[in-house]
C-alpha cells in the first residue's frame, strides 16, 4: 500500500506522518508537495498536522485552496481513504470535504497533553480494524480545536454515523474533564457520509512508539491496511 | 496592476450569534474588571482593509464580497460586513 | 564636525570611544559608519565587558567540534553526528511586549542553530519574573509564555523543557533566555566564514523595514521600559519556517560558501562578522535590498533588526540553483554585493559609497573593559548570617510547612505554562516536560538521546558568586545525569546589572570564575553562550542570573529514566548527609531572609556521585532519580511521590546528627551532589553494592507504599493534598 503524505508551506506534521508510516508501518510513503496537481499511484492521503500557512486567517483556510487539493477532491469523491490530523482537519473543514469547522479552544490556550478518544465507529477505512468502544490514548497539540457544527448538521452526522472519535475518560466515558477544547458532543474526529475521508485533532502519527508514550496510533493508521469487504451506505 | 480607481474596502468577520465566543466573554470580563459594569455584551471578531482597483463602486462591492465569502471568512461558522469607499473620500 | 553628545547618546557610544575611532579611521566616521560602530561596540555586540573575564572558561575538550565564536557550538555526538546548541537573552524587549520579545527572542536563537547547518529538534527556555502578586508580572508571564508558545509551535519544534524563576528584583526586569538545540551532520556543519573574493553576498527572508533600529543598544542600557518605545518586532514563525526548510535545502548543495543569520545590529554585524571571520572583505549596495517601507536610507537599512532574514555567501556559479531553491519556497532573495579581497566592509548607497571601513575595526578593535570589582559589603554581611540561630521547626508544623513550599512559586507545578508548549512534535520526546529532571530527546537513526536542562539558583549566586557559579553547572549537570546522561557541554547566558558598577562586575567575574572551575572539573567544556548586562532599573540590579543550558549524551535511549517513584519501590539517598538553611527557599519563605552562605561544594564527590547515577541507570537497575534543590530532601522526596502517585513510609532519623539535630535543616535544608533514587527492593543489594564501589556514600531512606508522606516522628501527609498543593501553586492568566 502507497501512502501519499501531502506537504504545505508550514506543515509540520509531514515529518512524523512520514516517520509514522515507514518505521511503525513499514509502508510505502511519500510527500506530496502542495504544488503538484495529481496524486496518481496513491493508495491512502494524509493530510498532516502543523501550521500550513502559518495558521494565518484560520487554521487551513488558504491551505485548502492550494493545487492539489482538487486531486485531493477528486482521489476523496472516488471513496478512497483520506486521512487528515489536526491542521489536515481544519484543511478537510476548510475544504467541505468533511463537515463542520473547527475553533479556537474553550480555554483560549494551546494545549499539549495525551488524552483519551473513543472509536464510535468501524465503517471507516481508518477505523475498519478497530472494535467500536475500543478507548485509544493519543497526544493533542492544539490552539483551535473546538469541533462546531450547527444542530442539524449535528442530528445528521449521529443519524448517518459520521462521528468517529469522541473524547472520553480512560474507561471511555464522556465527560467534561475528557474534553480538552470544549468541543461539541466531545467529538474528537469526524467521516464524511461516504465515510472515506476521516478527520481527528489528536495526533496518531505521534502514537507510534511506546517509548513516545504510546503506539495506539498504529491502529489508526494500520486499519486501512485491512482486506475488508465494506459495505458503502 | 489592474486597472480602475482605487477603492477602500473594510470586512467585518466575526463568529454567527449561535457559535459560542470565550475571547468575547474573557474580553468581557476584563472590561468589567477595569470597571466598565456598563458592558453588557462582546463579540470579538476579525477586521481587514483593503486597497483595490475596480471600474466602478459596485464591482468593488461584489468582488469583496465574493472574497469575503470564499477566503476572509468561514461561513459555517462566521458572518461578515463589508463597506466600500472610493479613495477620494478616505482621509 | 564634532559629534554632539546627543549623538552619542543615541549610538550609544562614549568620547573615549568615539575618539578611538577617529584614531583608527584617521578621520571622523561618516552617519552611516558611526551608526554601525554603535551597534558593533555596543555591550551587546561587543562584549566590551565580558570578553576578557569570558576567557576564564574550558572551551576545548575531545568532543567540541566548534568552540565560541560560531553562530552556536557544536559536539560530537557520535554515528557521524553533531549537536548544535546555544541560549541566548532576549530582555530588554521582552519587559515592553512580553509576547513578541519573547517570540522573536525564540526566532533568533533558532537561525542560529540552522545557521549551522543543524535542523533544530528541540526548545528550552529560561525565564525570571517578579512575584505574581503583582498584575505587572502575571502579565509578563502571561505574554513571555504565549510568546514562546506561539512561535515554537509554529515552527515544529518541541519545547522540552526549561527553568521558571520568581523574586522582587526582576519586576522590572524580567529575564527571558532561549535555548535551541539541533542535530548536524559532521559533514553539513557550516561556518560564517565569508571566503572567496567574487563570490555573491545574497540576503534572503522578509523585507527590511524600520522595525528595531538600535536595539542592539538599547539592550545594552538601563531602565528598558522609559528608554526606546517602539523598538520591539513583531515575528513571523511562518517566515521562519520556509526560510528554515530553504536553508537546509541549499546546504546539501556545494554553493554555500557561508551562511550567517541576523540578528542584533542586523545588516551590519552579519557582514562584519561573516567578512571579519574570514579575513576577507565584503561590499554591498544597500539599493539591492528589499523593503517594507519607502523613503528608507541607507543608515535604517544597515541598522533593521526586521526579523527572520539570512545572509549567505554563494558561489557565483551556484547562483540560479539557489534562487531556485528560494523561489519554490516562496522566499524573496536579493544580490546584495559580493565577497572581496581588501578586508573592508563597504557600504554604497546607489553607487555612493556611504561607509568604508575594515572589517577587523568593528570586531577586534572593539574597545573591552576591566572595571574595578568590589564585594557589596551588605551581601558579604548577609552572607555571614547562621541560620542555626533561628529557632528549629516545631514537628507539628512539618505537614503545613511542607505543602507551602510545595505551592510556592519557585517550587511548584509548571504544568500549566508546559501544556501550553508543543513537546510531542517531530515524534523524538522520550522524557516529556515535568516527568523528569532533564528532557530526553532521542536521536531518529539511531540508539541514542539526548538530555538537556536550563537552570540556575540566583539566590545563591547573589549570596556568593564563586561558590554559587559552580552549582550551576553542577546542577545542571546533575539533573542530566538523573535521566541517566553523561553531561557533555554547557552554554549559558548571563544575565548580570551594570558592570560598571563594582558590585556587579565583581558578581560577574566571580560567577564566571566559579562556573568556570566547575565544568573543569565536570569535563562539560563552555562551547557557546551570550551575555546581557545592564538588567538593572534605577540602580537595582538583577540578582545575578549565569544560566546554564546543559546537554548530556545517553547510549541507549531504553536506558533512561524520569523522577516517579513506584509503589513498592525503596528509596536510597546518594551524597552528603549535611544539608544548611543558608540561601535555602525555607529561610526565604518561612523566615522571609535571604541570607547565610550556599551549601558548600565539592566538585570531585559531585562527579563521583553523578557518575553513580548514570552506571544505575545505564545498568538497569533504578526505576527513578531525582536530586535535591530548592526545598531540600522533604520536597525532592514528594515530588518523586506526587509524580509516581504513591505514599512512603520513611525514616531519616540517621540524617539528624549530620544536620546538628536540627528538624529544618534535615528535611528543607538544602546541599549539593545528592540524588534520590527509587530502586526495586530486590536490586537493592546491588545497587548499594555499586555505591560501596564507587566510594559514595548513601543511605536507605526507606519504602514507597500507602497514600501519605510517613516520615517517622513526624505528622502524616496525604499524598492527596502535597499533589494538590503541588499542581494549583502556579495560575496562568
Amino acid at each position: 500500500m502507497k501512502f501519499g503524505v501531502v506537504t504545505f508551506p508550514g506543515s509540520n506534521g509531514d515529518h512524523d506522518a512520514l516517520s509514522a508510516i515507514e518505521l511503525g508501518l513499514r509502508e510505502e510513503v511519500a510527500p506530496i508537495w502542495h504544488k503538484e496537481r495529481s496524486v496518481d499511484g496513491f493508495d491512502a492521503l494524509i493530510i498532516p498536522g502543523g501550521f500550513s500557512y502559518g495558521d494565518y486567517l484560520r487554521g487551513g483556510a488558504i491551505a485548502r485552496f492550494s493545487p492539489i487539493m482538487d486531486a485531493v477532491a477528486e482521489f476523496a469523491a472516488a471513496g478512497k481513504p483520506v486521512l487528515g490530523m489536526c491542521n489536515g482537519f481544519q484543511i478537510l473543514t476548510e475544504a467541505g470535504l468533511l463537515p463542520g469547522a473547527l475553533l479556537r479552544n474553550q480555554s483560549l490556550r494551546f494545549s499539549c497533553k495525551w488524552v483519551n478518544v473513543r472509536v464510535e465507529t468501524d465503517r471507516t477505512p481508518f477505523t475498519q480494524a478497530i472494535d467500536p468502544g475500543t478507548v485509544l490514548r493519543l497526544p493533542i497539540a492544539h490552539g483551535e480545536g473546538r469541533y462546531f457544527v450547527d444542530p442539524e448538521t449535528l442530528e445528521q452526522l449521529k443519524a448517518r454515523d459520521q462521528i468517529v472519535f469522541r473524547y472520553t475518560d480512560a474507561h471511555g466515558v464522556e465527560t467534561d474533564e475528557a474534553n480538552p477544547n470544549g468541543s461539541l458532543d466531545n467529538i474528537a474526529g469526524v467521516c464524511n457520509e461516504a465515510g472515506n475521508v476521516v478527520g481527528l485533532m489528536p495526533h496518531p502519527e505521534r502514537a507510534y512508539d511506546a517509548l513516545l508514550g504510546g503506539d495506539d496510533g498504529l491502529k489508526i493508521l494500520g486499519s486501512v491496511l485491512r482486506q475488508h469487504a465494506r459495505q458503502v451506505a | 496592476m489592474a486597472d480602475g480607481k482605487l477603492f477602500h474596502a473594510e470586512v467585518y468577520v466575526s463568529l454567527k450569534r449561535l457559535v459560542n465566543d470565550p475571547e468575547g466573554i474573557e474580553i468581557r470580563n476584563g472590561l468589567h474588571n477595569l470597571g466598565y459594569d456598563e458592558v453588557e455584551d462582546v463579540r470579538s471578531g476579525k477586521y481587514f482593509q483593503l486597497k483595490l482597483r475596480a471600474s466602478s463602486r459596485d464591482e468593488a462591492i461584489a468582488r469583496v464580497n465574493e472574497m469575503a465569502e470564499r477566503l476572509l471568512s468561514n461561513t459555517v461558522i462566521e458572518e461578515f460586513h463589508v463597506q466600500v469607499r472610493d479613495s477620494a473620500d478616505v482621509s | 564636525m564634532t559629534v554632539t553628545d546627543q549623538t552619542l547618546r543615541e549610538v550609544a557610544l562614549t568620547r573615549e570611544e568615539y575618539d578611538k575611532i577617529v584614531a583608527l579611521l584617521g578621520r571622523e566616521p561618516s552617519p552611516v559608519e558611526l551608526g554601525m560602530f554603535g551597534a558593533m561596540w555596543s555591550e551587546h555586540c561587543g562584549y566590551k565587558h565580558s570578553r576578557p573575564l569570558l576567557r576564564m572558561f574550558p572551551t576545548e575538550g575531545e568532543r567540541v567540534l566548534q568552540g565560541p565564536g560560531e553562530n552556536a557550538g557544536v559536539i560530537d555526538i557520535g554515528d557521524g553526528l553533531g549537536a548544535a546548541f546555544k541560549i541566548e537573552s532576549h530582555n530588554h524587549p521582552s519587559a515592553i511586549e512580553p509576547y513578541q520579545g519573547a517570540a522573536t527572542g525564540v526566532g533568533g536563537i533558532v537561525r542560529d542553530i540552522f545557521t549551522m547547518g543543524a535542523r533544530p529538534v528541540a526548545l528550552l527556555n529560561s525565564l525570571r519574573f517578579g512575584p505574581l502578586t503583582s498584575a505587572r508580572n502575571r502579565y509578563l508571564l502571561s505574554g513571555v509564555v504565549g510568546g514562546i508558545g506561539g512561535y515554537g509551535n509554529c515552527l515544529g519544534i518541541p519545547t522540552v523543557a526549561g527553568d521558571i524563576y520568581f523574586a522582587d528584583s526582576y519586576s522590572s526586569n524580567p529575564l527571558v533566555n532561549a535555548m535551541a538545540v539541533g542535530i548536524v551532520r559532521h559533514d553539513m556543519i557550516t561556518r560564517a566564514r565569508a571566503s572567496g573574493p567574487g563570490n555573491l553576498v545574497v540576503l534572503v527572508g522578509a523585507d527590511t523595514g524600520r522595525d528595531g533600529i538600535h536595539g542592539a543598544t538599547f539592550a545594552s542600557v538601563d531602565n528598558p521600559e522609559e528608554s526606546h518605545r517602539g523598538v520591539v518586532q513583531v515575528g513571523n514563525p511562518f517566515l521562519e519556517k520556509l526560510l528554515l526548510e530553504a536553508c537546509l535545502e541549499l546546504l546539501e548543495t556545494d554553493y554555500v560558501v557561508a551562511m550567517q543569520d541576523l540578528g542584533a545590529a542586523g545588516l551590519t554585524s552579519s557582514i562584519v562578522e561573516s567578512a571579519s571571520r574570514g579575513g576577507v572583505g565584503i561590499e554591498i549596495d544597500v539599493a539591492h535590498v528589499s523593503r517594507r517601507e519607502e523613503g528608507m536610507n541607507a543608515y535604517e537599512i544597515m541598522l533593521s533588526e526586521s526579523q527572520e532574514r539570512m545572509l549567505v555567501i554563494v558561489r557565483e556559479d551556484g547562483l540560479d540553483a539557489v534562487r531556485e531553491i528560494f523561489e519554490r519556497w516562496d522566499l524573496n532573495s536579493d544580490v546584495i554585493g559580493k565577497v572581496t579581497e581588501d578586508g573592508n566592509v563597504r557600504v554604497l548607497e546607489h553607487g555612493t559609497v556611504v561607509a568604508d571601513v575594515p572589517a577587523t575595526y568593528f570586531t577586534d578593535e572593539c574597545p573591552t573593559y576591566v572595571r574595578p570589582s568590589v564585594e557589596d559589603p551588605a551581601v558579604a554581611e548577609l552572607r555571614a548570617f547562621d541560620p542555626d540561630i533561628l529557632p528549629d521547626l516545631n514537628p507539628d508544623q512539618f505537614g503545613d510547612t511542607l505543602l507551602t513550599l510545595l505551592g510556592s512559586w519557585n517550587i511548584c507545578s509548571r504544568e500549566p505554562v508546559v501544556r501550553t508548549y508543543d513537546h510531542t512534535i517531530m515524534s523524538n520526546t522520550v522524557l516529556p516536560p515535568l516527568d523528569g529532571d532533564a528532557a530526553v530527546v532521542r536521536i531518529k537513526g539511531t540508539n541514542r538521546a539526548l538530555a538537556m536542562k536550563t537552570d540556575c539558583n540566583p539566590r545563591y549566586v547573589y549570596l556568593d558568586p564563586y561558590v554559587g557559579g559552580q552549582h550551576v553547572v553542577a546542577e545542571t549537570a546533575r539533573n542530566v545525569a538523573c535521566t541517566g546522561a553523561k553531561p557533555a557541554a554547557l552554554t549559558n547566558c548571563l544575565n548580570f546589572g551594570n558592570p560598571e558598577r563594582p558590585p556587579v562586575y565583581y558578581q560577574l567575574e566571580q560567577a564566571i570564575r566559579g562556573m568556570a572551575e566547575a565544568a573543569r572539573a565536570l569535563e562539560t567544556p563552555v562551547i557557546s553562550g551570550n551575555v546581557s548586562l545592564y538588567n538593572e532599573t534605577d540602580g537595582v540590579p538583577v540578582l545575578p542570573t549565569p544560566t546554564v543550558g546543559m546537554v548530556g549524551l545517553i547510549d541507549d535511549v531504553e536506558r533512561h529514566v524520569g523522577m516517579a517513584a513506584r509503589r513498592g519501590d525503596e528509596l536510597i539517598l546518594i551524597g552528603p548527609r549535611s544539608a544548611t538553611l543558608g540561601a535555602s527557599e525555607y529561610l526565604s519563605m518561612v523566615h522571609d531572609r535571604v541570607a547565610g552562605a550556599p551549601p558548600g561544594i565539592d566538585l570531585q564527590v559531585e562527579r563521583t556521585v553523578q557518575e553513580a547515577v548514570i552506571e544505575l541507570v545505564a545498568g538497569g537497575l533504578i526505576s527513578a532519580a531525582h536530586d535535591t534543590s530548592e526545598g531540600g530532601l522533604a520536597v525532592a522526596i514528594a515530588e518523586m511521590l506526587i509524580a509516581g502517585d504513591t505514599g512512603a513510609e520513611l525514616d531519616l532519623s540517621p540524617l539528624s546528627e549530620a544536620n546538628g539535630g536540627r528538624l529544618d535543616r534535615m528535611l528543607f535544608g538544602e546541599a549539593a551532589s545528592r540524588v534520590i533514587v527509587a530502586v526495586e527492593p530486590a536490586r537493592r543489594d546491588r545497587v548499594q553494592q555499586k555505591l560501596d564501589d564507587r566510594g559514595v556514600e548513601h543511605l536507605l531512606l526507606g519504602r514507597c507504599s500507602g497514600d501519605s508522606l510517613r516520615v517517622n516522628g513526624l505528622p502524616e501527609v496525604p499524598i492527596e493534598a502535597m499533589s494538590a498543593a503541588w499542581r494549583t501553586g502556579l495560575v496562568l492568566d
